[in-house]
């Protein structure tokens, strides 16, 4: 029963961690560029596969492939956000186009070469930490502590940094910001770089604790979309606040209600609370 | 957040003689699509051109929702919700399928209404996240149905109509074209206008006295009929079916194939589907790399053909006259 438990309080805090992580990085590329960027699940599953990729076949240590991805999919972020955005920026329907391409494109190459084979990113620190009725994996305990480091990061990049002041201001008004000498594409480059650094450190994550999928962008995808959009859009704080109630929601639920009807139920939530405030719980317009 | 989805753009200008070419132009395709099975028999093309048709008329309904102004991301869930009603009524209750098909369609539109009344306060973002959740909802209720729908197992033994695939492919052909036209006749009836203009501003509109709400929940009935009488024709022709095959992925394949022939008129969906669905399937040897050639086409109609692939002849015509690339609006 213990065991049980601890079991669900750190699936839900994990699940909540990378709905966060997620979350925060696709907030960053909405509320600066207005983009809804389907392809952040693509990123995610991309970044998994990569650091596995550089861990098994190219055997670059742990603690190095793992910042390594993060930085190689950051420079994606901003390659996307200069070739894929920028040219649209306002046309959502061509912003979807290109997104949908991405995420087709990758998630094709990844299945044709690697999709048949169940792999998962080695342990991080293998083995199990604490006395047995409140045992938990040590790749657990280090996920959950580096996302909430990664997290405090986040914030005070955003709230103490020049760049994250002059992205607030962008979020705000473009045009004002733009009279101060803010440089929309720089900031809006280090938004795309950031977000995307963010999904890349969401799938190493969801890499290492459960299995790779050339598929498993799709649903975070949708989980991002729902955490996004009941939070508000424009709003982080909202963000951490929601992460953690769809944690528990996908963690628990299914505790509760067995197989797909779980699903079901916390969807029809998800959209009687989306009719009943259209702007999401902490969004602000 | 104010910038929603656009739906619908100015028609492109045509003229008389462009007229008249056109309506040679559809007679020739329609002649040909009538005698081909006499030519190549019940062969893997008649499959090819059966899904493409399914795939217009599922385009064509979701473009009819598209020019209120809503961009609904739900599509194949209603796609689906019509194959499961036809499959179930007539697998379980052992109704016959010609009454089960129409019925689907109908237990889509009223659902469609149902949900779409509520939604209809949300606008532009708000209403295509609020839809899309819609979608994988229904799809989600349908999956966890247990043994009365399969589950992701899927539902299987579902009477077909016909025994053979030419007596399918003509009727698919009817029952497109009738759905096109009814739709074309939609489009540019009085209620097609009233639509527009609430797309265009639903602030004069409703000044003028045009009650938005109740045009936005009919446009959605009646999208939400074709595609799932569309829906539940694929089901028994296919005679099986999973939620998985009418997932969020497949609405967003149905909105590229739209956005790819030209959101903006009324035969951009259909030249979207062939190109998408018709032209990857006879790849042959390269089957795997399918997506890759649709991935390819996306990227190429959204770099240089800002309207579509509807849009190209337009885009020719500038850049002969005014010298204009044809990309040439690419960075306005």
């Amino acid at each position: 029963m213990e065991q049980e438990l601890i079991q669900t309080a750190t699936n839900i805090l994990i699940l909540a961690a990378i709905y966060i992580l997620m979350g925060l990085g696709f907030a960053f590329i909405l509320n600066l560029l207005n983009v809804f960027n389907l392809a952040h699940g693509a990123v995610f599953m991309t970044a998994g596969y990569v650091c596995y990729l550089f861990i098994t076949q190219a055997g670059i240590n742990h603690w190095i492939a793992f910042p390594l991805t993060v930085v190689l999919i950051g420079l994606l972020g901003i390659f996307l956000e200069r070739f894929c955005f920028r040219p649209f920026l306002g046309d959502f329907n061509r912003t979807t186009m290109v997104c949908v391409a991405i995420t087709v494109i990758l998630s094709t190459a990844m299945n044709l070469w690697l999709g048949s084979q169940v792999i998962a990113i080695p342990a991080f620190i293998p083995g199990v930490v604490g006395v047995m009725p409140f045992a938990t994996q040590w790749d657990r305990l280090l996920i959950f502590f580096s996302s909430a480091g990664i997290l405090i990061l986040v914030m005070l990049f955003v709230n103490r940094t020049k760049w994250g002041m002059q992205m607030q201001a962008i979020s705000q008004n473009v045009e004002g910001a733009a009279l101060q000498g803010i440089h929309f594409g720089h900031i809006a480059a280090t938004a795309c770089a950031v977000g995307c650094a963010l999904a890349a450190i969401a799938g190493v994550f969801a890499g290492a604790i459960y299995n790779l999928s050339p598929f498993m962008g799709d649903l975070t995808l949708l989980k991002v979309l729902i955490l996004v959009v009941l939070a508000g859009v424009g709003s982080f704080g909202g963000i951490f606040i929601m992460g953690l109630i769809m944690g528990a929601v996908y963690a628990g639920l299914p505790m509760l209600i067995p197989g797909a009807a779980s699903e079901a139920v916390a969807t029809v939530i998800v959209i009687t609370i989306l009719l009943i405030r259209p702007r999401g719980f902490f969004g602000h317009e | 957040m104010n910038d929603g989805p656009t739906g619908t753009r100015s028609p492109l200008p045509a003229t008389n003689g462009s007229k008249r070419v056109k309506v040679l132009l559809l007679a020739g395709i329609l002649a040909v699509l009538l005698i081909l099975p006499v030519f190549s028999g019940p062969s893997y093309l008649l499959h090819v051109l059966i899904l493409t048709f399914i795939y217009i008329v599922a385009a064509v309904s979701f473009r009819t929702i598209t020019i209120s102004g809503q961009f609904s991301i739900s599509h194949a869930g209603f796609m689906g919700l019509g194959a499961y009603a036809s499959g179930m009524a007539a697998k379980w209750l052992g109704w016959p399928t010609w009454i089960t098909v129409p019925l689907a369609g109908i237990v889509a539109m009223f659902i469609g209404s149902v949900v779409a009344y509520p939604f209809s306060r949300l606008r532009a973002m708000y209403y295509a996240m609020g839809s899309l959740f819609c979608g994988v909802a229904l799809i989600d209720i349908i999956a966890s149905g247990r043994s009365l729908t399969g589950g992701y197992a899927g539902l299987s033994g579902i009477p077909p109509l016909f025994i053979s695939r030419i007596s399918y492919y003509y009727f698919f052909l009817v029952i497109g074209l009738a759905s096109v036209v009814a739709l074309y006749r939609f489009e540019f009836s009085r209620i097609g206008v009233t639509l527009k203009a609430i797309a265009q501003s639903h602030v004069v509109a409703s000044s003028v006295g045009i009650n938005e709400s109740r045009y936005r929940v009919l446009v959605v009935g009646v999208g939400c009929f074709f595609v799932g009488l569309i829906g539940a024709c694929y089901g028994h022709y296919n005679r099986v079916l999973s939620p998985i095959s009418f997932s969020l992925g497949t609405t967003l394949w149905i909105i590229m194939y739209a956005l790819v022939g030209g959101i903006g008129s009324f035969a951009g969906p259909i030249i979207g589907t062939v190109i998408l669905v018709l032209i990857p399937n006879f790849a042959g040897q390269l089957k795997g790399y399918l997506p890759f050639v649709s991935g390819v086409i996306l990227l190429i109609i959204a770099y240089l053909m800002p309207q579509g692939l509807v849009g190209l002849p337009h885009a020719i015509r500038n850049r002969r006259s005014r010298g204009g690339g044809i990309g040439s609006n690419l960075y306005p």
